[in-house]
């Protein structure tokens, strides 16, 4: 693919498949490389369509991050920014490790919907069109997890 | 609602300040790289693309010996190993070919492994000059290594089919697949319907290993790898000098679905990773002399705290610098990012460079050697008041023998140490700072319960049980009648609980590292596998414990299956009774307690042996006898017009009744997600002319359904419930207005 088409995929797209690999490896550092490693490999692709674009960079950056976390679960080692909790008394901080420790407690399946649905916007439907999961599914996915994210972030508040 | 809103709240605002970096230039990146090749910003992410490189490039190999004699599979490190142990120069020169370079890097990889075997055969005294050699070669033969996998990557195609093994001497065998996108979609597709993929004896068809992992790199990057069960050398030694298969196929049904490819494993015994790092280690001490008192380090490590015990040492420390060149040290690599997660690396730039931590026992051996057990409570790049405290989980590697001591290092391996850092004697591995910790011989007990049938786990179960057994009535006991009771006091990881921070680490390290299979393997342990452990009590109540599944039988399974049905019935009932008066909350709740039901079913039942169908039997009244079936087998039952003969009801192997099924609804509720949960059918079988005393007093009942073609389904139920219910249309009709009356879909009703 041309360097200039994905450099305007990369504008339009980084944040979101950044977010997406954290979602898998919980690490802002590593959900980046994942997500720069992604796009230079969009490269190496044949140009498709667009509404393939962004299924494609998600798919890869996020295996990409299960793969980083496989192999640290092998390896039994923990990240270090999964392990910090750095004193401060800032109430709406606290708040968000919580959501992100939440969040990362939720199975696998829930966490991509969520964030694309919550964070980015998007429909149930543009999201399913995105997952390539019937709206149905990718529907119930959302709302389930929303319960289980709630009833999570409550655990991690406790 | 409010707390929902605030949990998603404050999800959006962490989500929304995860970024990317605007400085990543990806013309840059590529014009750096000089070709199409990746350019890796992380450590890990080098190691993967070696590994990705090492797949292509002995893909490569094995593909152009093969085409050199097409009758013959490739026979990785056979003859052509001996040759190449005799040759034991690196290789040097423009390399003009792919050939070449899958040839040279094939050299280099097993030179290298030689340089580890011949410093293990010298671990207890290795000395300087070898030290040095190793050290000279090992750098060689990685620049040359590269050059090639660089090769390889940028000038060959990517081909189809590839098996390449190699055996571990720690008892881990590492496959990797590398395969089409149209074997990976057939691979992935069987793979997600529970088939495992196992190396067999090519000729037989044995199956010698069940492999448990698999990874894959993006949608179109065809890498997979699978590492066999830790199983003992005899059954490696299966696979020795053999010519091996991988398959896909299933446990329960010994079905063969598909063999991906024939291959030998490399003739080599093969160093594994963390057994390199180790030796690596010993190798950098010969090379700085072993007098460690004549070893300065800049910075002083002192111990705050410490627990050990046969898993793992947890270390609480503070590191300060003793000199400028420590408090360089820190306020150079120690920083805190803007979202206050604590990113303190002295070794050298987080992602690349992590610090590391080497674990020697009093005795010599390495007991651990990670990068990454660093939990930073604090530190302070202050000039003048440089400080890093950390906390630590360093898990060992085999339990260590009473009394004795570990030196605990601290080590940097930057690879972007300056000059002036050289010159201040910080090199690319160089220990900072040691303790010294007393190991404590203790029991660090892990339970796993089933509790009411439910699966707790270990997140939960360390909250659960810590407070009873902070009350010190945690009670097992043993098949031989015995008892033992657990308290606080041996379960020092349980007290990690009690304060924050060890709190925080805990959930952490349970988070991050520890797998189901993780928990089942190491919760009582020796005791569950060998079936001691019998039950678990506390505060009165008994618990069966059950290492393996959650529910052990298929007979157990059904009576969750009951259980659960008359669960959804009562939601159901009241929901019939009350819709007028429910509000919506309540009914998506009771929505969601049914959907939690059917959930509880299908994991009971994938897990139970004999988990091809489920069966709740429900006697109604009359001569009929309602079958409610799940199963996660395709079952089509036949048409009505051949039904004769296609359902036996037995007690233990007598049979008491031979009948037909009088009414099929094939597939009457599924659940959506089919492919995980299966299906459910309503069969009906027509008793007449069966003696019903004698069903009533049976003790053991199964159905056995010939179905599909003849195949035997056999499956246990109860016959005991013969109680009033909603007919089954009912409850389907009665779900369908719960659901739709919230706006709650999970299930399709196809009756």
């Amino acid at each position: 693919m041309e360097k200039d088409v994905v450099g305007q995929y990369y504008t339009q797209y980084a944040d979101t498949v950044m977010k997406a690999a954290w979602h898998f490896c919980g690490s802002s550092h590593t959900a980046q490389d994942c997500a720069q490693e992604a796009f230079l490999r969009l490269l190496q692709e044949e140009p498709m369509p667009d509404s393939k674009v962004l299924p494609w960079l998600l798919c890869t950056a996020v295996n990409l991050a299960k793969d980083y976390h496989r192999r640290h679960e092998r390896s039994r080692t923990v990240a270090l920014e999964e392990a910090i909790d750095m004193p401060t008394d800032n109430d709406e901080l606290l708040a968000e490790r919580a959501a992100q420790r939440a969040m990362l407690s939720l199975p696998e399946k829930y966490r991509l919907p969520l964030l694309l649905n919550l964070v980015q916007g998007y429909t149930i439907e543009q999201t399913a069109k995105i997952l390539g999961k019937g709206a149905n599914t990718t529907g119930s996915l959302i709302r389930r997890g929303k319960n289980l994210f709630a009833k999570a972030y409550e655990k991690e508040c406790v | 609602m409010k707390e929902r809103k605030d949990a998603q709240q404050a999800y959006i605002n962490a989500m929304n300040k995860l970024k990317m970096p605007a400085d990543i230039d990806l013309n840059k990146k590529i014009i750096v790289s000089g070709s199409s090749k990746v350019k890796m910003k992380s450590k890990a992410f080098a190691y993967a693309a070696l590994a990705a490189m090492l797949i292509v490039c002995i893909a490569v190999g094995a593909i152009v010996l093969y085409n050199r004699d097409s009758n013959t599979t490739p026979k990785i490190g056979s003859s052509r190993d001996m040759t190449l142990e005799k040759d034991q120069s690196i290789p040097g020169g423009e390399i003009t070919s792919v050939e070449q370079a899958v040839a040279e890097h094939q050299k280099c990889e097993l030179l290298l492994n030689d340089e580890y075997i011949k410093l293990k055969a010298n671990r207890d005294n290795i000395s300087k000059e070898m030290a040095d050699s190793f050290y000279e070669r090992t750098q060689k033969l990685a620049e040359r290594d590269k050059l090639c996998t660089d090769y390889i990557s940028e000038y060959s195609s990517e081909k189809t089919l590839f098996v390449h093994a190699i055996k571990f001497d720690n008892g881990y065998i590492d496959i990797e697949f590398h395969l089409d996108s149209e074997s990976w979609e057939q691979f992935d597709k069987l793979y997600e319907k529970g088939y495992g993929y196992y190396i067999c004896n090519a000729k037989t068809g044995e199956k010698l290993l069940r492999c448990v992992t698999e990874y894959r790199a993006s949608p179109k990057e065809l890498g997979a790898r699978a590492q066999g069960s830790k199983v003992d050398m005899s059954e490696l030694a299966k696979l020795k000098g053999k010519l091996s298969s991988v398959l896909i196929g299933s446990d329960e049904m010994n079905e063969r679905v598909t063999v991906l490819e024939e291959f030998e494993f490399f003739d080599k015994i093969f160093i594994g990773g963390d057994e390199r790092a180790e030796l690596k280690q010993l190798a950098d001490k010969a090379r700085n002399g072993k007098d460690e008192k004549k070893q300065s380090y800049p910075l002083d490590v002192k111990l705050v705290s410490e627990r050990a015990d046969a898993h793992g040492i947890v270390v609480k420390l503070t590191a300060k610098p003793n000199s400028e060149q420590g408090a360089e040290l820190i306020r150079k690599y120690g920083k805190v990012d803007e979202n206050s997660q604590c990113d303190i690396y002295p070794g050298g730039e987080r992602k690349e460079n992590p610090q590391e931590i080497t674990v020697i026992g009093s005795d010599g051996y390495c007991y651990s050697f990670a990068d990454q057990h660093h939990f930073v409570r604090s530190v302070s790049t202050e000039k003048g008041s440089e400080y890093i405290d950390y906390i630590c989980y360093i898990p060992l590697r085999k339990t260590p023998p009473e009394d004795l001591s570990f030196d605990i290092y601290l080590s940097t391996t930057s690879s972007d140490i300056t000059d002036k850092d050289i010159e201040n004697g910080i090199t690319k591995r160089t220990n900072v700072g040691k303790i010294t910790v007393k190991y404590k011989r203790n029991v660090a007990e892990k339970v796993y319960i089933a509790l009411s049938g439910k699966k707790i786990y270990l997140s939960d179960l360390y909250f659960t049980v810590h407070d009873y057994c902070e009350n010190g009535s945690l009670t097992l006991k043993y098949s031989n009648g015995t008892q033992r009771t657990v308290n606080s006091s041996d379960l020092w990881l349980w007290e990690l609980r009690k304060n924050k921070e060890d709190k925080d680490l805990f959930k952490q390290f349970i988070s991050t590292t520890a797998t189901d299979d993780d928990i089942r393997a190491n919760f009582f342990k020796d005791e569950i596998s060998t079936g001691d452990v019998t039950s678990v009590t506390y505060a009165g109540e008994e618990y069966k414990l059950n290492a393996d599944t959650q529910y052990k039988t298929a007979q157990e399974a059904s009576q969750a299956f009951e259980q659960a049905y008359n669960g959804q019935l009562e939601i159901l009932k009241k929901y019939k009774n009350e819709s007028g008066k429910l509000s919506k909350d309540t009914v998506t709740q009771m929505c969601e307690q049914y959907d939690e039901y059917l959930d509880t079913i299908c994991k009971s039942a994938k897990t139970a042996a004999g988990k091809d169908v489920i069966v709740l039997a429900r006697k109604t009244a009359g001569s009929e006898l309602i079958l409610y079936i799940w199963s996660d087998a395709d079952l089509t039952f036949p048409a009505r017009a051949n039904l004769d003969e296609v359902c036996e009801i037995c007690d233990n192997d007598k049979t008491l009744f031979s009948g037909k099924l009088n009414k099929v609804n094939n597939d009457l509720v599924t659940y959506k997600d089919t492919a995980n949960y299966g299906r459910f059918y309503l069969v009906t079988v027509d008793c007449k002319g069966a003696d019903m005393g004698q069903l009533k007093k049976a003790q053991q009942y199964y159905v056995k359904f010939y179905i599909n073609n003849g195949t035997e389904y056999k499956a246990p139920f109860t016959l005991t419930t013969d109680q009033a219910e909603l007919s089954v249309n009912d409850r389907n009709t009665l779900y369908a207005e719960m659901t739709k009356s919230v706006g709650y879909k999970a299930f399709t009703s196809q009756n």
